[in-house]
């Protein structure tokens, strides 16, 4: 048999083209007996690096992945570049940058003469046209000298002899050598229905509608050698493979070099670096470091040179200095991030001397692991530190790491029904239907065609191909703040390419393709709680004269933690969720290290995993924990014997199963990757016998894999939930010693978190913290405090901010602010003259109850608003007086109605409470009386639905809270509860329920029956809940 | 100045009960089935019949169909005539409830308040202004032919009664929402003159003929089709318009009345042109029995510019002609029975072709087409494995979005004749198909 490279092929990652992931093309390559693949996607090399793991994977010497690309240049001229070096790789990744650059996201442009120069290492595949002719391959041997070729591609089409001759005679005449090549679009024939409905999808037509636009056949798949064999001539397939034969470039050869501007001149970056951590320590502990904490900054030290990690501490340190300066708020997590050094670099705010007992994986020799530091910002200040970056490196040198956008279920139906031709209505009807959590293939089962209004034949056609297209990549977008920041010029690393916003720019890879080629990258991440506690501490120090620093907090605060117990956590970090709030309870935390398992182990990893009630049971009966070994003891001291991190699972197939730190890397990386491409097989077997071979049970092995398996996608490291923990109990903190500030921080740095302000301010005065209405004589943009000068420690009351007046510009309010401080207004219609309000505005806020100091009530305020005329020019204030209209005001029950309408809120009382007499009446409990009732008690209650939630975890149970004048009612809705009476529970409201009291664990729940849609009582409240988030 | 008494007449379904009405009436299901689509059009042409009607008891009569339908008759001058107006309204809704539709009448002394009060409930005739006043009073804001966004706006100020808004000072209504709306409730009251759009005789052309007997022979409805056809010509001259389409009904006794529909490819008013295709419909026709009556009917009407006759342009006259046969053959030979070719874009090669009607222009066939025989088989026949393959394969494998999935391998072969056959091997079953031949 001949052999053959195939050195023309697309993977999905020429979007819309390609119907086979890049692993696939490789592995089946590899199986029909090719020399090489050529993965050639289209002005692409997003694919490269899964093509480059999956060739990895192989372990076969004999067969080789070469990169390369395709490129449709605007003057018609087809090309195929392959990298025989890196040279040449590099200068395709620069064509590729080119291209892209100049063009909008997802788009490339190129001309014949981007071809001309610039391309010297690399080989060039012309696809010729059916009229090629002469001139146009001249010039292909005239740019590519002894390094292109005209490529014969062959799919049966009706005239391919003619084809095949007239390309011969065209090759000898211009003295070009041919080879053949497959244009392969699908790794098998089987792919040819998935491929067709790309291409529909592509044109934006049906698949009856593309007509000719689609292939005529399947051929443009990896054909077998014999068939290749019959239809090209044996000189075309050993060119092929002689083509591959001086293709010697790998990924694996990239590295990357760090930017050197970092460290002054005639310093070494070790050298640099140590004096930063010295002036550091100085700064951390002013009266002397101690000892222990010396050593281990040392030896941190000494690692970091040893292993060349300097510059990237640097890189995070400069970024980290840059947010001090500009008084922005940040926290770094992850391993590296908690180490002594970050610490007195001022990356982290958590004092080793506090955590000693935790950090033993910080970097190490043995795994060739790179650093992992995250940084957080406050969410509406990371772009300030983000273009800071651009412009300290230049788009040359610093771009984001894009994410692969993949086809979900979701938009699959979506687009597949699109191509088939499924009327929008239908498919909105399966989408819905389909609510998220559905698994794909129960649609058919779940549900009577007609319901669906799609015949079957044609609804398991759709269900098939959206199987084949879930998890095909759809586009690049850019990564939430993974920057790869390099010495030269990333474009000769990696292409880049436009993002969507302006002035971004992503390369073509993502972490886990940066992560496999070992890359380094710094997270610049937004978080909203850091933009919550810098304003909460702006607002501290505006009425105590003070200012509170992170690091001031009191760090064993029993207040804080009795609180924490009680699970009064609305709004702060983390644990503010309702599982969080039902495990808090159970789980007592009383020190930070409790908080820092409570982040970790309410999470899919650990539930999966079923880590949560052995911990629980363990924590509650201390007697009973025992450990498997004394070696494991050591590993899982600290969480009573159930491993709850992702450092844990490591350390135990270290400890039990012989693994070395590089083997555990490798699983650790294996993990978060399975999803993606399988491959935990192997360390599975080694586990196992492993742990067999230390005398461990299987059951205890078996467990174990089943908990990474869990891990593999929610993985949490131990070092990121400290850092989360420290923000959660300073979150805490506030809240319980300075409630006020913390409410009006938390509803001025909206949207964020679980809560609306409607929420918060129910919440926060319920802790006795007045809330005052907004009022433009008094209110600011922003929610502000009022101290009581008569009890200055009593807690401020809230004053909410005009930014809860629902379609009020902030430029308004914000004039407002400014001539109030001139002069105060004395009507509505010189508000709206010396502010230069719009009708619109004047309006929304005479809706929303904020002129209630110009007028006599609400139904006052609004006829005003109506007749504010604006007139031009030196008559502006001055127009006609009217004289006064007696209007009937507002019943309280209508200003509540008209507060949830315009501001989302009511300073007034509860909704529920004005329907308190009523429901009592009809037997409703209140939440508070469901603390006095006995557990199975049959109970009926009612309240605003906050939120509704369905864990993938909880397998179909949804759990809904609902808010009444008294606090937040726990539902229970089973998965038939839910199923039957679904509509009621997403719609309503006010929902009702009618169910038994569970009480466990001083947590109270109630598990629904029957469920009644309330809604109408509130006469046109809106529901205001999070659902399913 | 009398003082002025309008009735209004809502008629909340009027489309849906003139559609179910025309339905026992329709002569097929092709004109139901094109109604059906155009429920607006009915409507309309309803409201025109109604507005008819109502002229015999008002000489003003107005409609609306948005925010309705509503139809006024002013009665001011004519009641009298009928006997004061509770008669007369008595009479009027007898009727209206035998033309089958549902209705709410009101009468009251201006047009908006008339329109108003069909939606008050009970009380609905008031005849001074003093009684509608008080009448208005209780009466909730939304029943106000406001914009929605008045109304939230008015609800917004505490405002829920119509006597609480008419109770403020028009300028204080005008300055917040336009004179548009101080006018409008003005004019509820009666204090402003509402001008209304007087309704005129209908546009539609229907005309009868009854035959003294019954006739039994189509060419014996030529005669009076020819004076028919003649006066049709003449109104649509008057009118400066043409018709695309005229239908003209056969009525017979103890039978519903048969039909047919003259359809033109181009708008035409010539009375010639009219009979010639009329006498080449009825050759092809079988009546279902004797006809006692025929009536000319023709509902839409174009512009008649378009049909300006270009003595000059050849072009245009050869293509004329080309219409006027297409028309005739299509008339003589019925419906569907003549038919244009055009090439679809399919790849497989029984679909790569469909029928189209004769009107539509085609566009030219793709260059793919060369490599193709023209004659194709209407199915492809199985045959046995061909001896002798000139060319091929060229492999086809599309259509599994149809349920026509084909997976073939296409050859040029040679008969035993010399002739060129097109034949494929169906890949899924290995069969031997013979699909065209080149001739």
């Amino acid at each position: 048999m001949r052999a053959y490279a195939e050195l023309h092929a697309l993977s999905n990652f020429s979007f819309l083209r390609g119907a086979s992931h890049p692993a696939e093309l490789v592995t089946q390559a590899h199986a029909l007996g090719y020399r090489a693949l050529a993965l050639t996607d289209e002005c692409s090399l997003a694919g490269a690096v899964r093509a480059h793991e999956a060739v990895r994977d192989l372990r076969d010497a004999n067969f080789k992945l070469i990169i390369g690309a395709e490129f449709h240049a605007s003057c018609g001229l087809k090309l195929v570049l392959l990298a025989p070096s890196q040279r040449a790789y590099g200068q395709i990744c620069q064509l590729i940058t080119l291209g892209r650059r100049r063009s909008k996201k997802g788009k490339y442009r190129l001309g014949r003469s981007d071809f001309e120069s610039g391309l010297d290492d690399c080989l060039a595949l012309w696809i010729a046209p059916g009229d090629a002719t002469l001139r146009q391959a001249t010039w292909l041997r005239e740019f590519f000298p002894a390094r292109g070729w005209l490529a014969i591609e062959l799919h049966r089409a009706a005239d391919d002899a003619g084809r095949l001759a007239a390309a011969l005679a065209l090759a000898r005449a211009s003295e070009l050598p041919a080879v053949a090549s497959g244009d392969v679009h699908m790794h098998v024939r089987s792919r040819r229905a998935l491929q067709d409905v790309l291409t529909a999808i592509r044109h934006g037509c049906t698949i009856d509608q593309a007509g000719w636009r689609l292939y005529p056949n399947a051929e443009r798949h990896l054909r077998a050698l014999q068939e290749l064999a019959n239809l090209y001539p044996p000189a075309l397939l050993d060119e092929s493979a002689a083509i591959a034969e001086r293709c010697s470039f790998s990924l694996s050869q990239l590295h990357y070099e760090y930017p050197p501007e970092l460290v002054p001149a005639g310093m070494s970056a070790g050298e640099h670096l140590r004096a930063l951590t010295a002036a550091g320590i100085a700064r951390r502990w002013p009266q002397g470091v101690p000892a222990a904490i010396r050593d281990t900054i040392e030896r941190e030290l000494a690692l970091i040179v040893e292993l060349r990690y300097e510059h990237f501490f640097l890189t995070v340190h400069d970024v980290v200095e840059y947010a001090r300066r500009e008084n922005i708020l940040c926290q770094g997590r992850g391993s590296a991030a908690n180490s002594a050094v970050c610490y007195a670099l001022g990356i982290t705010e958590i004092d080793p001397g506090r955590m000693q007992l935790l950090f033993e994986r910080f970097i190490s020799r043995e795994r060739n692991e790179p650093p992992d530091i995250d940084v957080d910002f406050e969410h509406e200040r990371r772009e300030e530190v983000v273009q800071y970056i651009y412009r300290k490196y230049g788009r040359e040198r610093a771009a984001l790491a894009a994410t692969v956008i993949c086809y979900r279920t979701r938009s699959a139906v979506r687009d597949v029904g699109r191509a088939l031709g499924v009327a929008d209505a239908d498919i909105d009807r399966l989408t819905r239907l389909h609510v998220w959590w559905d698994k794909p293939g129960e649609i058919q089962r779940k549900f009577a065609a007609d319901e669906l209004g799609i015949e079957p034949i044609r609804l398991s056609r759709l269900m098939r191909l959206v199987h084949g297209l879930i998890g095909f990549p759809r586009h690049l977008s850019q990564h939430v703040g993974g920057f790869v920041i390099s010495g030269e010029s990333l474009s000769t690393l990696v292409p880049v390419e436009n993002a969507a916003m302006p002035e971004r720019t992503v390369i073509q890879w993502d972490k886990d393709d940066l992560e496999s080629l070992g890359l380094l990258k710094v997270d610049v991440l937004a978080l909203g709680m850091l933009t919550a506690m810098h304003r909460c501490f702006d607002l501290i120090e505006g009425y105590r004269g003070a200012r509170l620093r992170m690091q001031d907090i009191p760090p064993k605060d029993e207040v804080t933690f009795d609180m924490i117990c009680r699970a009064e956590t609305i709004g702060v970090f983390q644990i503010e969720s309702r599982a969080q709030m039902s495990m808090l309870p159970r789980l007592r935390p009383r020190n930070f290290y409790d908080l820092v398992i409570e982040v970790a182990i309410v999470r899919p990893g650990p539930i999966q995993g079923d880590m949560v009630h052995p911990y629980l049971q363990r924590r509650e009966q201390p007697d009973s924990v025992s450990y498997p070994s004394a070696a494991l003891k050591t590993v899982l001291q600290r969480t009573l014997g159930v491993p709850i991190f992702q450092e844990q699972v490591m350390q135990i197939a270290v400890v039990a199963a012989d693994f070395t730190p590089g083997d555990a890397d490798g699983l650790r990386r294996a993990m978060a990757a399975w999803k993606r491409r399988g491959g935990l097989e192997p360390y599975r077997e080694r586990l196992l016998s492993g742990m067999a071979r230390n005398g461990y049970s299987s059951e205890f092995a078996e467990q174990i894999y089943k908990q990474i398996l869990g891990f593999g996608e929610y993985g949490f490291p131990e070092s990121h939930a400290a850092s989360f923990a420290l923000l959660t109990y300073i979150s805490c903190w506030l809240k319980c010693h300075e409630p006020a500030a913390f409410a009006a921080a938390l509803i001025n740095s909206q949207p964020m978190g679980f809560y609306s302000p409607a929420q918060i301010t129910q919440d926060v005065r319920r802790n006795g913290v007045p809330v005052r209405s907004v009022d433009v004589s008094i209110s600011d943009w922003d929610c502000t405090l009022e101290p009581d000068s008569r009890v200055p420690q009593a807690q401020p009351a809230l004053r909410l901010g005009m930014r809860l007046v629902r379609g009020l510009p902030r430029a308004d309010a914000e004039r407002i602010v400014a001539e109030r401080a001139q002069r105060s207004f004395a009507s509505i219609d010189e508000l709206a003259a010396r502010a230069l309000l719009s009708r619109h505005s004047i309006q929304a806020l005479a809706a929303a109850g904020a002129l209630g100091a110009l007028s006599a009530h609400r139904h006052d305020a609004n006829w005003r608003a109506l007749g504010v005329e604006r007139l031009p020019g030196l008559i502006a204030g001055v127009s006609a007086s009217e004289a006064a209209v007696a209007l009937p005001a507002p019943t309280e029950r209508q200003d509540i109605l008209a507060d949830y309408r315009h501001l989302g809120l009511t300073t007034g009382r509860h909704p529920l409470a004005l329907l308190r007499p009523a429901l009592m009446r009809k037997g409703f409990r209140s939440s508070s009386d469901l603390q006095q009732l006995a557990d199975g008690s049959s109970v009926r209650v009612g309240g605003l639905v906050t939120h509704m939630q369905q864990p993938a975890t909880a397998s179909g149970v949804v759990f809904a809270s609902l808010e009444d004048e008294t606090g937040i009612v726990n539902i229970i809705l089973w998965p038939k509860v839910f199923a039957a009476q679904r509509r009621c529970a997403l719609e309503s409201s006010l929902l009702v329920v009618e169910g038994t009291l569970q009480r466990r664990d001083r947590v109270a729940h109630v598990i629904a029956q029957r469920l009644r849609n309330g809604s109408a009582w509130l006469g046109g409240i809106r529901r205001d809940s999070r659902d399913f988030h | 100045m009398s003082t002025a008494l309008w009735l209004c007449i809502r008629l909340p379904r009027l489309a849906q009960e003139a559609l179910a009405a025309s339905a026992h009436q329709a002569a097929d299901a092709a004109s139901l089935a094109k109604r059906t689509v155009d429920s607006a059009a009915i409507e309309q042409a309803a409201m025109e019949r109604l507005a008819a009607w109502a002229y015999q008891w008002s000489s003003l009569v107005s409609y609306q169909l948005p925010d309705g339908p509503l139809l006024w008759l002013e009665l001011a001058a004519s009641r009298s005539l009928f006997g004061g107006h509770a008669a007369l309204l008595a009479n009027i809704e007898a009727e209206l409830s035998q033309l089958g539709y549902s209705h709410a009448c009101a009468l009251a002394p201006s047009p908006a308040a008339a329109a108003l009060l069909t939606r008050a409930g009970q009380q609905r005739c008031v005849s001074t202004p003093v009684e509608l006043h008080s009448r208005l009073e209780p009466l909730p804001l939304a029943l106000l032919a406001l914009p929605e966004e008045v109304l939230a706006a008015l609800h917004s100020a505490g405002l829920r009664r119509i006597g609480q808004l008419l109770g403020l000072p028009a300028a204080a209504i005008a300055r917040r929402f336009g004179p548009a709306i101080s006018l409008y409730l003005q004019r509820l009251c009666g204090t402003a003159s509402d001008p209304r759009l007087a309704w005129r005789m209908p546009a539609t052309y229907s005309a009868r003929f009854e035959f003294d007997a019954e006739v039994h022979d189509t060419t014996a409805l030529l005669f009076p089709l020819r004076r028919l056809l003649l006066e049709f010509q003449g109104y649509l001259r008057g009118r400066d318009c043409a018709v695309l389409r005229f239908t003209l009904a056969f009525e017979h006794y103890r039978q519903p009345a048969s039909g047919v529909t003259i359809g033109m490819s181009a708008p035409a008013r010539d009375a010639a042109q009219f009979l010639l295709l009329v006498r080449e419909r009825l050759q092809s026709l079988v009546l279902p029995a004797a006809v006692s009556a025929l009536r000319l009917q023709a509902l839409e009407f174009t512009a008649a510019s378009v049909l300006q006759a270009d003595f000059f342009g050849g072009d245009e006259q050869q293509l004329q002609q080309l219409q006027l046969l297409l028309d005739r053959l299509q008339a003589r030979l019925g419906d569907g029975q003549v038919r244009g070719l055009c090439q679809q874009a399919d790849h497989r090669p029984e679909r790569s072709w469909c029928f189209i009607p004769p009107q539509q222009s085609t566009a030219r066939p793709d260059a793919q087409a060369a490599t193709r025989p023209c004659t194709l088989l209407p199915q492809p026949r199985r045959i046995e494995p061909p001896a002798l393959l000139l060319s091929g394969p060229e492999r086809i494998e599309s259509g599994w979005w149809d349920g026509g999935d084909v997976t073939r391998d296409y050859y040029v072969a040679r008969a035993a004749d010399g002739a060129r056959l097109w034949v494929f091997q169906d890949l899924a079953a290995g069969g031997w198909y013979l699909q065209g031949l080149w001739t």
